[in-house]
């Protein structure tokens, strides 16, 4: 061979050695890859890189083994599980030839539990395969041991106890088990007993492992494990027995603490702490006491200690001050900020903090002084915080206009023009506008802690003027001579057909219906409302309104694809929640209609029916409802009587309040925009219109008659009248009938000769005027009576005597 | 004047008011009204025998000819309209010191749905009207007058006279508690529901004895809290939206209001201070007498003197009738305790978590807190403890307060049942370990094991059954269990519950029958409403006779709300507050003088009752009689429509009649 040929050979050798050399090397950088991939959820580049070392010609069957567990725990980790996909893979990396042993338990291992996370678990083919594991002869002991219990947990699973018990026995039996291996297998036992509550017989165990291994870290641990299961059942008293035995001090303080006694836990967890040894416990005992000191709020008795212990604990650990996190978001959310301003400081001392707490331990601070009427301090801080390269743009922004906040005059306007400017000079790229917007508004939560109520106005101004507002619903109910009062005549009602008639539950409920004017608005949680959003074959909904001398009619078209499947039952229709208040400030109502059935539900009542407000029963006759199915969905049709308003009788341009939200089967969609149930602000105007003087005569009459018909009622003993009642000898009281009563009954009645067919205008005005509101109210200008009556007694010297 | 013309004088203003009387009915007068004293004012000018009134009317009246937009022009009507009125109403009072006085007075109603705010005329009060309050030994019991100024008038003082009977006996001056309504902004459902809202209205709701505790700017609409710092005091405003009350929120857990009540010093006068008065307006005052066990029958009379600048304005007349009985402690018809608790009562904890951690702090303000709760009827607030040295401290300090511990309701069980499975081994061993050491605990600081556990809270049929075993350790040693829920907690537990709030309305009687069946539980509504409203009468109601009435034994609503003080602050819920914190103790409001009188009414229906058994159970024909005509009158009550300043004054009249037969 010339040696220009062995030059030549020289690359085809270097890439033979590099095969040779470097095989394992190459799969196992893929098996490094993969598995960073996975721990980052990439799982998709995962699987990908893991496909590549089973292609890679330096895999041998361990890391194809491992490739396959890769692909498989990649299938774990989605969402829903992908549980075949899992199993398809350990089934493959089974079938490699000449797979190791030791690899071959773990895929068997993996693929069993694989099994017990289906739903429900298929306990019986995990079990199956922890069997084959036991059975294998390459198993080592701890394999075995570690195999037994998962078998145990499946028996557990199955609700075997006996079978769960007995793994762990079998464990226990396992012949020539070395000594930790023993050990191991008893702990798992005791665990069992500890898991079903069998103290007693966990303790027994715990005995057993000290008689198997006498050395005197085996001694720690079973007696530490003694002591937690007398904890367990509550017996405190027996744990700090033997913690205090055997001088467990943080185990004893933690005994203290769970009993209740912190004072006691704390005492412990000082001793140790101001032990002059080098006492390794030292770090945990002060995490542990600043724990208790955060269950127990106790700020002074945290700051005394800190002082005292923390710098030494800080020059072996300067990050140790971020230990008090903890503590520091107690005292913010107790609002002590004395203490927390004490504590921010040492915290920020702590070199390696993550970037939130970073900031957060400077809002804290922050938050804290200005609570503290130090704003002069806290703008300082939220400025040079707002400068810091550490912080994100758009907390930069957050304390930027924190500190514009903070030193703001408080002259009318100024603060909001400073604060837009800061958001305007934000560019588009740099945040989004949900995070300008929420810079601003935290800003203004900093300035109304600090007491700075203008700056926080001005700043919730700004942030409110960042969201288009919807425009407010409004419906002009019309006078009609005779409105349509049932679902029939609705769907037959020329109303119907008049397109200006027709509002729609199209604003989705739950969003406040605003939208940012950036172009981001989707990422802000709140939906955008345009005409049509719900235009859709299961949740459009029309509205329609109109009133006549008889009341309020109204009419929802729900349209439903699925009306069959609705009528049957197999599907839900949905609800209606709305509410109407007769204007601003008064009353409401609110109506529950389910669909289909349209059943009108009684129940909640802003107030009880009294002199002055009447509540809207069914058995009344003053709300109705029903709902019919049509081939497009379901007509609803509901009805207020004027009954229930006729002193509040409205005019033409009184504005009444109402809202309508129809649950559909996906969302819920209203008509004026509620945010949420009883939302009143949100509320739409109904603006009464078509009323005129004869209009306003026709209802008042129809009412004289209702109301002298409710009158009628008070004199008979069918309808428990109060008239009947009180002449009653026995159980009323003649006397106060005689003097109290009965000459309002008199000029009541007197009225009542007016009530006719074809009464006059006049009278129908004198009479609803006069004698509609105690012939509607009469049982309770009797009981006013009555209480006069009674109250005169009770209060004449000498006439309090029955 | 003497009360026995008062019934004529109401009707007479009704009559006054021509059309405006069925409007009056309304909380707010009517457009039609508006217009009708519109037209009326010149005349009621012309006629107006009281000088102030009339040259305030005249003011009212020219600002209206220059106001322009439509807004201002209906405030500016409605005042002319309110002074009107009372024009009116002067008419009949000719020979009163009031005729001419520079403000009037109407005892109103104490309980009420009657929004009162500044604007709206007292339509139910009785002009110069004495203000009289009927009450049982051991009762406390509120009355209230509504005060219209003719002018501004920046600091009018009250002074209450010595009450005496006519023999001479004095009922003691420092139980008679005289506080100002103050009107504030409430979110948008304030009066009618628990609901929140972002909108504000104004809404009657405190009882101060300093009215400048909170300042209420109409302008803003805006609510702000007096603090008094050592350095001077400053005012917080303590209605921001929602959305910036919020003082940390970082760790998904919020801290609902920048205002600290518990920890700032923020606390009411302890005597009624000076108010103001605005021209035209009105403003509501709460007397509320404390009865005591030992005081002697009869009727007490004096006045509340009113004093602007020195001198005399006016006296309000005063009578007190201390009834010749002591009033029980309220029972369900089965003669057993009818148990009234909240939800969410004041704990050592949760004042802590308000207060900055101050522990001893904390119980200052929770033995305050109790005192106040044992005044109003709450004789079983709630508990939420686990075992241990706080929950001790907190019954020691019940007792102190004088609340009964035995009952105790409420604190906390293991949650267990987690998933589908029945409950396993170690879970009947934890509720087993768990029943035992309640068990000890009880024993050692009570001598007893009468508490009402809480297991769990709104779960589904399935959880109970699968829990039942579980109970069983608690029952054997004498524990009691509660869940709250619904009606399908009854198919489950019926047999095994001994305490369930139901999720309903106080009118379902249906829900109360189910349970009453089986009969050993405890039952109260619960949600159907929670606490919330403002309106005394509606809160009187729910958790008095009518759920009494409905066959309900104890009051158990949710909740007991410390504050916030922010009414905007919550998103679904409006603060389901009855009275509100301090560092001192509890701020008192209307729906919790409603409260009081709710338990009050089952207290007189208990009262009532007996003595209609025992005059049953006497044998003698006219006792039996009387007794099944007060049985007759219960059972033909409307729990839902009755005007219960009716019904007390029957039951009060019952019960003098059937004393007078024994």
């Amino acid at each position: 061979m010339s040696t220009k040929s062995k030059i030549l050979l020289i690359p085809a050798a270097l890439a033979l050695l590099n095969i040779g050399l470097f095989a394992q090397d190459k799969a196992a950088d893929l098996i490094k890859s993969a598995q960073n991939e996975l721990r980052t959820q990439k799982l998709e580049a995962a699987r990908e890189t893991f496909s590549k070392v089973l292609s890679a010609a330096d895999a041998n069957a361990s890391s194809k083994a491992e490739a396959h567990i890769g692909i498989a725990t990649s299938f774990l980790q989605t969402k829903p599980l992908q549980l075949a996909e899992a199993i398809a893979e350990y089934q493959k990396a089974l079938a490699i030839p000449e797979l190791p042993p030791s690899s071959k338990i773990r895929v068997l291992s993996l693929y069993a539990n694989a099994y017990e996370r289906f739903t429900p678990p298929k306990w019986d083919d995990a079990a199956a395969l922890y069997e084959q594991i036991l059975s294998e002869q390459a198993a080592s002991n701890n394999d075995k041991i570690n195999t037994l219990q998962k078998l145990s947990k499946v028996r557990i699973g199955k609700a075997d106890l006996k079978g769960a018990q007995e793994c762990l026995n079998r464990a226990i039996a396992i012949p020539e088990l070395k000594v930790p291996e023993k050990v191991n297998a008893l702990v798992n036992l005791a665990s069992f007993f500890s898991s079903q509550a069998d103290y007693k017989a966990a303790r027994e165990t715990y005995q057993k492992m000290l008689e198997t291994d006498g050395s005197e870290q085996n001694k720690i641990r079973a007696n530490k494990m003694i002591a937690e299961s007398w904890a367990s059942e509550n017996n405190f008293e027996k744990a700090i027995e033997i913690a205090k035995q055997n001088g467990y001090g943080i185990e004893l303080a933690s005994f203290y603490q769970a009993q209740g006694d912190t004072k006691a836990a704390e005492t412990e967890f000082l001793k140790i702490l101001g032990d002059q040894q080098d006492n390794k416990l030292k770090p945990e005992a002060f995490n542990r006491l600043v724990s208790l000191y955060n269950t127990t709020s106790n700020f002074s008795d945290a700051k005394r200690n800190i002082e005292a212990f923390l710098p030494k604990l800080s020059e072996a650990d300067p990050n140790r001050p971020a230990a008090t996190l903890p503590l520091l978001r107690n005292a913010m959310e107790k609002g002590n900020y004395e203490f927390a301003v004490w504590l921010s400081e040492i915290i920020m001392k702590a070199p390696k903090l993550a970037d939130k707490d970073y900031m957060l331990v400077r809002l804290y601070k922050i938050n804290s002084l200005g609570a503290l009427g130090k704003t002069d301090e806290a703008a300082q801080l939220a400025e040079k915080t707002a400068a810091d390269e550490k912080i994100s743009v758009a907390n930069k922004l957050r304390f930027k206009l924190t500190a514009v906040a903070l030193s703001s005059s408080g002259k009318p306007g100024e603060l909001k023009n400073t604060a837009a400017k800061l958001v305007a000079a934000i560019k588009p790229d740099e945040i989004k506008s949900k995070e300008k917007a929420e810079a601003v508004l935290n800003a203004a939560k900093t300035a109304l802690m600090a007491g700075k109520d203008s700056a926080a106005r001005e700043l919730y101004e700004l942030h409110e003027s960042l969201f288009v507002k919807e425009t407010p619903a409004s419906y002009t109910c019309e006078f009609t001579d005779k409105a349509p009062a049932d679902v029939t005549a609705w769907l037959t009602s020329p109303l119907l057909k008049d397109p200006k008639k027709q509002a729609k539950l199209n604003r989705k409920y739950g969003s406040n219906l605003a939208f940012l004017l950036e172009t981001d608005a989707s990422t802000t949680g709140r939906g955008v409302s345009a005409p049509g959003a719900a235009d859709n074959a299961d949740i459009t909904t029309d509205l329609y309104m109109a009133c006549d001398s008889d009341g309020l009619h109204f009419f929802f078209m729900a349209y439903d694809s699925k009306v069959a499947d609705v009528k049957t039952g197999l599907l839900g229709g949905g609800a209606y929640e709305g509410y109407l208040a007769p204007g601003k400030g008064q009353a409401y109502y609110t109506f529950l209609i389910d669909l289909p059935a349209g059943g009108l539900t009684d129940g909640f009542s802003t107030m009880y029916t009294n002199h002055y407000f009447r509540q809207a029963l069914k058995k009344d006759d003053t709300v109705k409802s029903m709902t019919l199915p049509t081939e497009k969905g379901f007509g609803t049709y509901l009805f207020y009587s004027w009954e229930l308003f006729y002193d509040k009788l409205p005019q033409n341009g009184t504005k009444w309040q109402f809202e309508n939200i129809r649950w559909t089967r996906s969302d819920g969609y209203s008509w004026a925009g509620s945010e949420s149930v009883h939302n009143r602000s949100s509320w739409g105007d109904l603006i009464f219109g078509g009323l005129n003087e004869k209009s306003l005569r026709e209802i008042k009459r129809k009412l004289i008659y209702k109301a002298f018909a409710k009158y009628k009622m008070e004199k008979s003993a069918k309808t428990k009248g109060s008239i009947d009642l009180w002449q009653d000898e026995e159980l009323g009281d003649p006397q106060f009938y005689k003097s109290a009563l009965a000459p309002l009954v008199a000029k009541l009645d007197e009225f009542g000769k007016k009530v006719t067919k074809d009464m006059s205008d006049a009278d129908v005005a004198l009479l609803f005027e006069q004698a509609v509101p105690d012939w509607m109210e009469f049982r309770y200008r009797a009981a006013e009576l009555r209480t006069d009556y009674l109250n005169n007694k009770l209060f004449t010297d000498g006439q309090a005597k029955p | 004047m003497r009360k026995s013309s008062l019934g004529r004088l109401k009707l007479a203003l009704c009559l006054l008011a021509g059309m405006g009387c069925s409007m009056a009915m309304a909380q707010e007068i009517s457009s039609e009204d508006l217009q009708n004293y519109g037209k009326k004012v010149p005349e009621i000018l012309k006629s107006a025998q009281n000088s102030f009134a009339a040259k305030q009317l005249k003011a009212v009246q020219d600002k209206l000819a220059a106001a322009k937009d439509a807004e201002t022009r209906r405030e500016l009507s409605i005042s002319a309209a309110n002074t009107a009125r009372s024009i009116e109403a002067l008419a009949a009072l000719k020979d009163s010191p009031l005729a001419n006085a520079p403000l009037v007075f109407y005892s109103v109603p104490a309980m009420s749905e009657i929004m009162r705010r500044p604007e709206v005329f007292p339509v139910d009060g009785s002009l110069g009207g004495e203000l009289r309050i009927a009450a049982a030994k051991d009762e406390f019991e509120p009355a209230s007058f509504v005060v219209q100024s003719f002018e501004d008038m920046p600091k009018l003082e009250f002074k209450i006279s010595a009450l005496k009977t006519s023999d001479g006996t004095s009922f003691p001056a420092e139980n008679l508690d005289l506080k100002v309504v103050k009107v504030w902004y409430q979110n948008g459902n304030g009066w009618f529901s628990y609901f929140s809202d972002p909108g504000l209205e104004l809404v009657p709701e405190l009882l101060l004895k300093d009215e400048n505790l909170i300042k209420v700017d109409n302008v803003e609409k805006a609510n702000y809290a007096r603090i008094d710092y050592q350095a001077g005091s400053k005012y917080r405003w303590i209605s921001p939206p929602r959305l910036i009350d919020s003082r940390y929120d970082e760790h998904g857990w919020r801290k609902f209001e920048t205002f600290r009540p518990l920890a700032e010093p923020f606390a009411d006068a302890a005597t009624l201070q000076p108010v103001t008065l605005k021209a035209g307006e009105f403003k509501q005052f709460w007397l509320t007498a404390n009865v005591p066990k030992n005081a002697k029958d009869g009727l007490y009379r004096g006045k509340i003197e009113l004093n602007s600048s020195g001198k005399k304005i006016a006296d309000i007349p005063l009578a007190l009738r201390v009834l010749p009985f002591e009033l029980p402690q309220a029972k369900a018809a089965d003669g057993r305790e009818f148990l009234v608790t909240l939800y969410s009562c004041p704990s050592i904890f949760g004042l802590m978590d308000g207060n900055g951690g101050d522990r001893a702090l904390a119980e200052k303000q929770l033995l305050s807190m109790m005192k106040d709760m044992r005044q109003h009827n709450l004789l079983h607030p709630m508990m939420n403890y686990q075992r241990g040295e706080m929950l001790k401290r907190h019954l020691e300090l019940m007792k102190e307060a004088g609340l009964p511990t035995r009952p105790i309701i409420g604190n906390t069980m293991p949650f267990l049942g987690h998933g589908g499975a029945p409950l396993g081994a170690k879970e009947l061993s934890i509720a087993q370990k768990d029943s035992e050491a309640w068990q000890k605990f009880l024993m050692d600081t009570l001598g007893h094991t009468d508490d009402f556990l809480g297991s769990g809270d709104e779960p589904p049929a399935s959880w109970v059954a699968k829990m039942r075993p579980s109970w069983k350790f608690y029952h054997e040693r004498g524990l009691k269990i509660f869940t709250a829920g619904h009606e399908a907690m009854f198919v489950k537990g019926g047999y095994v519950y001994d305490m369930h709030p139901v999720a309903g309305y106080p009118e379902e009687e249906e829900k109360a029958k189910t349970w009453n069946t089986v009969g050993h539980a405890r039952i109260g509504f619960y949600a159907g409403q929670h606490n919330g409203s403002e309106n005394p009468a509606f809160v009187r109601k729910q958790h008095g006779l009518l759920s009494y009435l409905s066959g309900f034994n104890m009051v158990c609503n949710y909740e007991f709300a410390l504050g916030p003080w922010n009414d905007r602050a919550y998103d679904l819920y409006k603060p389901m507050v009855l009275a509100y914190p301090t560092s001192t103790g509890l701020v008192d409001t209307i729906e919790w003088e409603g409260f009081r009188e709710a338990i009050d009414d089952i207290r007189y229906a208990t009262k009532l009752k007996d003595l209609a058994n025992e005059a049953i159970a006497s044998g003698k024909l006219e006792r039996v009689y009387a007794g099944r005509k007060v049985l007759q009158w219960f059972a033909l009550l409307d729990g839902q429509s009755v005007d219960l300043n009716f019904a007390r004054g029957e039951m009060i009249n019952k019960i003098m009649q059937l004393n007078g037969l024994r």
